[in-house]
């Protein structure tokens, strides 16, 4: 297992208010598999992806990341761990406005230690691989939503991580694009065997991976068919 | 300063911006309850981020410290300067006085004036209509020989200036009359020298103020502890030595058959016998020493050591004595030797001293002073320190005397010099009526007797046509003067200023009133006129018969025995005050100008920055149907929330940096002259206040700053574009297409520039340094402009052309206003200031300004380059690549703020900055070095008291003197110099220039040739010392300084003088004159062309005197100073005698005490008004307040700096809030806190060290420039020195504080937890 988490608890507390966006959630993932996390809106997938990539801190329970404790790992490490090891692709792109697209993509490699020139030809490469080759030097704001995806998707990848977290990544984007954004993350899946999970409420993005967890109210009610990769591609 | 209504200015200013503050919080209060949800939606945004409100308070704190600051130093100088003046004045308004002043002047002139023997004998003893007095042959000799002595007996047989007791009591009447007068008293005033011989202090210049109890019981006077003290209880002293002295005579003479004597012989007979007795029998009494007995002080406290009352003089008589060594100060001790045979003593008097006296003197109750009545020492004894010593006692010390008294000792019995009149009210109370008053005190000093004469005289039928006529023909010149004339204000300073200043603003009305007067036979209208010193004036020049001008003149001159002294009226003085206080609250308000231009940058910022944040609020807002103008409320409505609070903290706080500034000052100026005189002083006390008009004033005025500035940028903001505020997207992103009208303004704008620019450099007439580079600017600004249209024609991007456009205008800038075209055009500053006049001036504003804005567009839109250099020099260290990458990626993307924040930032550190080498060169370029002093350490100057003792050769008193006073003989050369004003112009020449020259003695000559060495010599002179030797040795030569030749400095040591052929000598500045040579004048080889000068006492008539030009000074300063310095002796050969030095200076052997050599000096010579300084003493003193005062208004103009450091605060917190959810990104993407708030500690040091960066060049090139223009004595060649250490500090505060200000928004922003804030919306 690439992703093994069991018991995870999640409590947000806003003053007197709590809401338990996650109650003792199990959730595993195989290595090269695409994973589509499904449920209304509110049942905590956002919240279960960013328990689990580390971006946020459990409450209760135990995850691990290619066999390694995220748990034991102080912030420092978990930062080191997410930079080398795993990508984000947001729904609303979160690219830096002041940066370009090459340095939008590179900069995960200058944080990983890379030196510049070697990271902006690999950023370009990514670029170049997601069909935004002649795209490189424009601001995010001179680009449209599906290329400033594509940006983020070369971003996330750019370092070659083991897992790449995606929170509605077609969410912002319209049908075509979103097939074509797809069509991209599930040819780099196939081509890199690299770990997708994938958070959405679209039953057609859904239906595209290797398997489809349901939640509902902070709970997984449908851990999904297991369908080796290779099947869904 | 009034206003029109007769309402003080600052109180109608104060009212009109308070009216202003109300109307608009009034009119903001109403729009609140109209729009009630506009109002809330700004108000309520204030308490959502607590820490940047509180940020923004401060921030805008800042214009309304600098104003209320500015403000209360005002009020302070003011309050204090009219404190001291009513302390003083107590309840004097006015005085009037015989031209006392007037007089004195005469005497000086003629005591040295040229025929002084036989002037002198005839004053002495030939008074009108007498035959010579028995001892007149030996006045006038001793006269010739000593023309002060000539002065003196002047002043005893006929006694000072003044008016009779019967006259001034008449004037009384008729003033205690009027009902604004409360209080008429009689006084003498008359200057004098003291010294407090307790403590050894002496000043050359002081004086008495003698009044009787009529001045205690109509005016007050109280000591200074409050106790009031009456003039009854002072005891009288020596009175009249002279009356008692001629009475003794008298009877001598009587009882030897001498006949009558009058006070002259007296003092020529005591004269005579003073030489007979030191010549004769060669028996030479080597000091002759009188000594009597006084009464013992009944006030007691006089110090151990002093003997109760004994006087003891001594003076040494040297074997060489002869009558040219004789003045009265070497008569005292004769006097009281033969006045003690007669069985006379000089008994002491007792005196109150004022409290400046007290000061300068160190005297207290107790102590023994001699006030000198010419150079004659009398003794009294200070009984008291008073305040209420009248008007003078604000400049100079005064000692308070029994009015009889002084009519005996000044030879004015029954005569008074000044009457003082007090207005009804208290001291301050009385000064509403001064204008009134002064008036009406013209009229009633008239003597009525002559007013009855001239009106007879004016009312005879044949006289009336030729007034008449006379004042048509005026009525006529003033009309095409101009009509302005008689809308002269009625009241107030500017009136009186002008009334005094051109008596014929009030000419016209005045004749008029006397022609109606002499109609209607109204002897009270022409009276009026006659109180007219224009009506006057204008009088004397009436052509009346010209065997009745003799008679007319005398009524004219008699009819105003005295005048009113508008100058010293206390209304004059405390108005005076006013002024000064407009003035220095003037001078910070422009020194903290950059600091407010930067405060309001800075709420142009914040509210940029308020906007920016809020932008899919507002665009939210604006898409539901909220007006423009309703955003502009919401914006305002906060604004000035913020504005109300912070003006009032600004106030506070100003109130505080005031106080402290005022302690500082006053401190200033007690330590620098506590540095000279060795003890504490307490030259000028500054007392704190502060008038509730300032605090007004500063408040509301703050308030409308912020106000204004809010408005504007709340006028920006509502300017949004909807749909890309609510996505948040950048204004570019919103597709722009422009009209066929919009694209054809944007090229028109182009071409406006260049219009303007061209327009400009006609109108200013093509050889203007500063405006032609003003020209080249606005040029500039159009090329570039144009350049960019014509891009935006082709494929190019957006982004590459503004790069492109801002680049080259910022480059075109910097080398316009950078490099220093004067100086490359062989142009000096200075000379380019003289020529170029006021405009070179404004080039210290336009120079750092588009020096700074030049440098900020060139970083800020080449910024990339710079993060790629920087990316790969510290790409090696792994976290700091992409933490630079976006430490510069984010100001950047915000060029508008950031600039701003760098324009702030550059212009505090520019003007902080020349203010540091400003400073430094103050301090290490004018140093007391030899070139300044020529080795000399004392200078010694005369005062208006020096002509009843003048001295014409130091040296000689010196060596007359070492016996009795050894530490004399330290001193081991003495230079006199002379400086006068002389006629000037080359032989032949038709016109004369009036220049100031130093007339040089040969003592001053032989330090001066060992010092200033000269860089071209005329023929015949084969070295310097040739040519100093002649300057010495003879009355016919010239030595001149290099600018007197318009000689510019060129190859080879070769200067050519009067380079385009027209060969010319340039005097001060002021004329240029031809030299006699006909070819043009070249220097070559350090040898000089012939070349003369003449020079002439007046210009007019007599004898003319040549020179010849024999040498050019190398260097341009000079302890003398003069451009044009000639041997002492050709002054004296021009004006036919002796000429005094008015500065003598001494050197003093090495290892003795300078300080202990100029007291004694001052001891020795105080009878002849001579006041001696240290010079490195003076020099560090002066240098001690320079740096100061430069210091203060240094630290007054880093408050700004305060501006720039809270600015970035704001800027870092917002960015914060900004970039919350990107922030979540970096951390989702791999960045460490530390490397999130190290990324913000960049970006703000990005700005914050450009900004010093760019503000320290900028300071440097310009305080360069400054110090070059303003310090004569700088070569192109002199290396300006630059206060590193001091610029470090500045540096480093700067940008230690800045730092501080962004650690805790930066450390929030490294806290942000990113899940939060990717969820951050």
């Amino acid at each position: 297992m690439i992703i093994e988490a069991h018991g995870v608890h999640k409590t947000y507390r806003s003053g007197r208010l709590e809401v338990h966006a996650l109650r003792g959630v199990d959730f595993c993932v195989e290595p090269g598999e695409m994973v589509a996390v499904m449920g209304p809106s509110g049942c905590g997938k956002t919240t279960l992806l960013n328990c689990l990539s580390g971006l946020d801190e459990l409450d209760k329970g135990e995850v691990h990341i290619e066999g390694a404790d995220l748990r034991q790992m102080d912030d420092r490490r978990r930062t080191d761990y997410r930079c080398r090891h795993m990508g984000f692709i947001f729904q609303t792109f979160n690219l830096l406005p002041v940066l370009t697209a090459v340095e939008n993509v590179e900069l995960p490699l200058l944080v990983g230690g890379v030196r510049p020139a070697e990271a902006r030809r690999r950023s370009v490469a990514a670029l170049e691989r997601v069909g935004l080759g002649e795209r490189t030097h424009h601001r995010p704001a001179e680009l449209s939503g599906g290329q400033r995806q594509r940006v983020s998707i070369a971003r996330a990848l750019v370092n070659g991580p083991a897992i790449v977290w995606a929170d509605e990544p077609t969410g912002n984007l319209d049908s075509k694009t979103t097939a074509d954004v797809m069509s991209l993350i599930q040819q780099l899946n196939a081509d890199q065997k690299q770990t997708f999970v994938i958070v959405t409420h679209d039953a057609d993005i859904g239906a595209l991976c290797n398997r489809i967890v349901r939640m509902n109210d902070g709970e997984i009610i449908d851990q999904g068919r297991g369908q080796a990769p290779e099947e869904a591609a | 300063m009034n206003a029109p209504q007769g309402m003080p200015l600052n109180v109608t200013i104060a009212l009109g911006v308070l009216v202003a503050v109300v109307a608009i919080l009034v009119f903001l209060f109403l729009a609140g309850l109209r729009q009630p949800v506009m109002a809330k939606l700004g108000l309520r945004s204030i308490p959502r981020r607590p820490t940047q409100s509180i940020l923004i308070v401060f921030g805008l704190t800042l214009s309304t410290i600098i104003i209320v600051s500015a403000l209360t130093i005002g009020d302070t100088l003011n309050y204090s300067i009219r404190w001291h003046a009513i302390k003083s004045y107590g309840t004097i308004d006015e005085i009037i006085a015989p031209p006392l002043l007037a007089t004195f002047a005469q005497l000086a002139g003629a005591g040295e004036g040229a025929p002084a023997g036989q002037e002198a004998g005839a004053l002495a003893g030939q008074k009108a209509g007498e035959p010579p007095g028995a001892a007149g042959a030996l006045a006038a000799q001793l006269a010739e020989e000593n023309a002060g002595l000539a002065n003196v007996l002047q002043l005893l047989d006929q006694g000072l200036p003044g008016i009779d007791y019967a006259a001034y009591e008449q004037l009384r009447d008729r003033v205690q009359e009027e009902p604004l007068a409360d209080g008429v008293a009689p006084s003498i005033v008359f200057p004098t020298i003291i010294r407090n011989t307790t403590t050894g202090q002496g000043e050359p210049f002081g004086f008495i103020m003698a009044v009787d109890d009529e001045y205690t019981r109509s005016f007050g006077l109280h000591a200074v502890d409050g106790q009031a003290v009456t003039m009854e209880r002072l005891r009288p002293g020596v009175g009249n030595i002279f009356v008692l002295a001629g009475r003794v005579f008298a009877w001598a003479g009587s009882e030897l058959g001498l006949g009558s004597l009058d006070t002259s012989d007296v003092m020529t007979a005591i004269a005579g016998a003073g030489a007979a007795l030191s010549t004769a029998g060669g028996e030479v009494q080597p000091v002759v020493t009188a000594t009597t007995s006084g009464a013992p002080a009944e006030t007691g406290g006089a110090p151990a050591g002093v003997g109760a009352g004994q006087i003891t003089s001594t003076v040494p008589v040297s074997g060489g004595f002869s009558l040219a060594d004789l003045n009265l100060g070497t008569l005292t001790g004769d006097i009281d030797r033969v006045l003690g045979q007669a069985g006379l003593q000089l008994r002491e008097g007792e005196v109150y001293l004022s409290r400046l006296g007290a000061e300068r003197l160190s005297a207290r109750a107790g102590d023994r002073l001699e006030i000198f009545l010419g150079p004659l020492p009398l003794p009294f004894r200070v009984v008291g320190i008073v305040d209420e010593a009248g008007p003078l006692a604000t400049l100079a010390p005064v000692v308070m005397m029994r009015l009889d008294e002084a009519q005996q000792l000044l030879f004015m019995q029954g005569r008074i010099n000044n009457v003082l009149v007090s207005n009804v009210g208290d001291a301050t109370g009385g000064l509403q009526h001064s204008a009134a008053m002064t008036e009406r005190l013209r009229v009633l000093a008239l003597d009525e007797e002559v007013v009855a004469q001239i009106t007879g005289y004016l009312a005879k039928p044949e006289v009336r046509p030729i007034l008449a006529d006379a004042i048509a023909k005026q009525a006529a010149s003033a009309g095409v003067a101009g009509s302005t004339q008689r809308d002269v204000p009625a009241g107030g300073l500017a009136a009186a200023l002008l009334g005094s200043l051109f008596p014929e603003y009030r000419l016209p009305q005045r004749l008029a009133g006397l022609q109606a007067g002499l109609d209607e036979g109204d002897r009270g209208r022409v009276r009026d006129a006659l109180a007219d010193a224009g009506v006057r004036g204008w009088l004397a020049e009436l052509p009346v018969p010209e065997a009745e001008r003799t008679s007319w003149q005398g009524w004219l001159d008699a009819v105003s025995p005295m005048e009113v002294l508008e100058v010293l009226n206390k209304a004059t003085v405390v108005s005076a005050s006013d002024v000064a206080g407009t003035v220095f609250s003037s001078i910070f308000t422009i020194f903290g100008i950059f600091s407010i231009l930067a405060g309001v940058l800075l709420i142009f910022l914040i509210f940029v920055m308020l906007a920016a944040e809020r932008r899919s609020e507002l665009g939210v807002a604006r898409a539901i149907g909220v007006q423009r103008r309703h955003l502009v409320q919401t914006f305002v409505t906060e604004g000035m929330l913020y504005d109300v609070v912070a003006a009032a903290l600004g106030l506070a706080l100003g109130l505080l940096v005031s106080f402290g500034m005022v302690g500082f000052v006053g401190g200033l100026f007690n330590t620098a002259s506590g540095t000279v005189t060795g003890r504490p002083a307490n030259i000028f006390e500054f007392r704190f206040s502060v008038a509730t008009t300032s605090l007004v004033i500063g408040y509301c005025l703050g308030v409308l700053f912020t106000f204004l500035v809010v408005l504007i940028s709340s006028w920006r903001v509502s300017r949004l574009n909807i749909v890309t505020a609510i996505r948040d997207l950048p204004d570019e992103a919103q597709a722009r297409t422009l009209g066929s009208g919009k694209r054809v303004w944007r090229w028109t704008v182009g071409l406006l520039w260049l219009a303007g620019g061209a327009l400009l450099y006609v109108l200013s007439g093509r050889d203007d340094h500063t405006i032609a580079l003003l020209c080249v600017s606005l040029a500039l600004a159009g090329l570039t402009t144009l350049v960019a249209r014509g891009l935006e024609l082709t494929r190019v991007r957006q982004e590459r052309i503004t790069w492109a456009r801002y680049t080259l205008l910022g480059l075109g800038l910097i080398v316009t206003w950078g490099v220093p075209w004067s100086g490359l055009l062989g142009l000096p500053a200075g000379v380019a200031l003289l020529e170029t006049g006021p405009t070179y001036l404004l080039s210290f504003v336009l120079r750092p300004v588009f020096l700074i804005l030049g440098m900020i567009m060139t970083i800020i839109f080449n910024a990339d380059a710079i993060a790629w250099v920087a990316t790969r020099l510290f790409g090696g260290i792994g976290w700091l690549a992409p933490v630079l990458r976006t430490a510069v990626a984010y100001p950047l993307n915000t060029r508008f703020r950031t600039g701003m924040a760098m324009v702030m930032f550059a212009m505090i550190v520019c003007t902080v900055t020349v203010m540091a080498v400003v400073i430094e060169a103050t301090q290490s370029l004018i140093v007391l070095d030899e070139e300044q002093s020529a080795g000399f350490q004392i200078r010694t100057q005369t005062s208006l008291l020096s002509f009843f003792d003048p001295i014409t050769d130091l040296q000689a008193r010196i060596a007359d003197q070492r016996e009795a006073h050894p530490l004399l003989a330290q001193i081991t050369a003495v230079g006199g110099v002379s400086i006068r004003q002389y006629y000037v112009r080359t032989p032949g020449a038709s016109t004369w220039d009036q220049v100031p020259l130093a007339g040089l003695d040969a003592g001053y000559v032989g330090a001066a040739r060992e010092v200033y060495p000269l860089q071209a010599r005329a023929a015949g002179y084969a070295d310097d010392a040739a040519a100093w030797e002649a300057l010495a040795t003879r009355d016919d030569v010239a030595i001149v300084m290099p600018e007197m030749l318009d000689a510019r400095p060129s190859t080879a040591g070769r200067a050519v003088v009067g380079a385009t052929g027209t060969s010319s000598v340039t005097i001060e500045g002021a004329s240029t004159l031809p030299v006699a040579a006909s070819e043009p004048v070249v220097i070559e080889d350090g040898r000089l062309p012939e070349a003369y000068i003449e020079i002439h006492a007046s210009g007019a008539e007599g004898a003319t005197h040549r020179l010849q030009i024999i040498g050019v000074l190398a260097g341009t300063t000079t302890l003398a100073g003069m451009n044009l310095q000639v041997p002492l002796a050709a002054l004296q050969r021009l004006e036919g005698k002796a000429v005094a030095p008015q500065s003598f200076y001494l050197r003093v052997a090495p290892g003795a005490d300078v300080q202990e050599v100029s007291r004694e000096v001052e001891r020795t010579f105080l009878g002849s008004g001579l006041d001696a300084t240290v010079m490195a003493e003076s020099f560090a003193q002066g240098q001690a307040i320079t740096r100061g005062i430069l210091r203060l208004f240094q630290g007054f103009m880093a408050l700004g700096l305060l501006v720039g450091i809270a600015a970035l605060g704001v800027i870092a917190s917002r960015t914060v809030v900004e970039r919350r959810q990107q922030v979540g990104v970096l951390r989702a993407l791999g960045y460490h806190p530390g490397m999130v708030a190290l990324s913000f500690l960049l970006e703000s040091s990005f700005i914050a060290l450009t900004g010093i960066l760019i503000g320290v060049i900028a300071g440097l090139l310009l305080g360069d420039d400054m110090v070059r223009t303003f310090f004569a004595q700088l070569t192109p060649q002199t290396t300006v020195t630059i206060p590193w250490g001091q610029l470090s500090v500045i540096m480093l505060l700067a940008y230690g504080f800045s730092l501080l200000l962004t650690l805790i928004p930066s450390l929030q922003a490294s806290r942000i937890y990113p899940a939060e804030a990717l969820r951050y919306e």
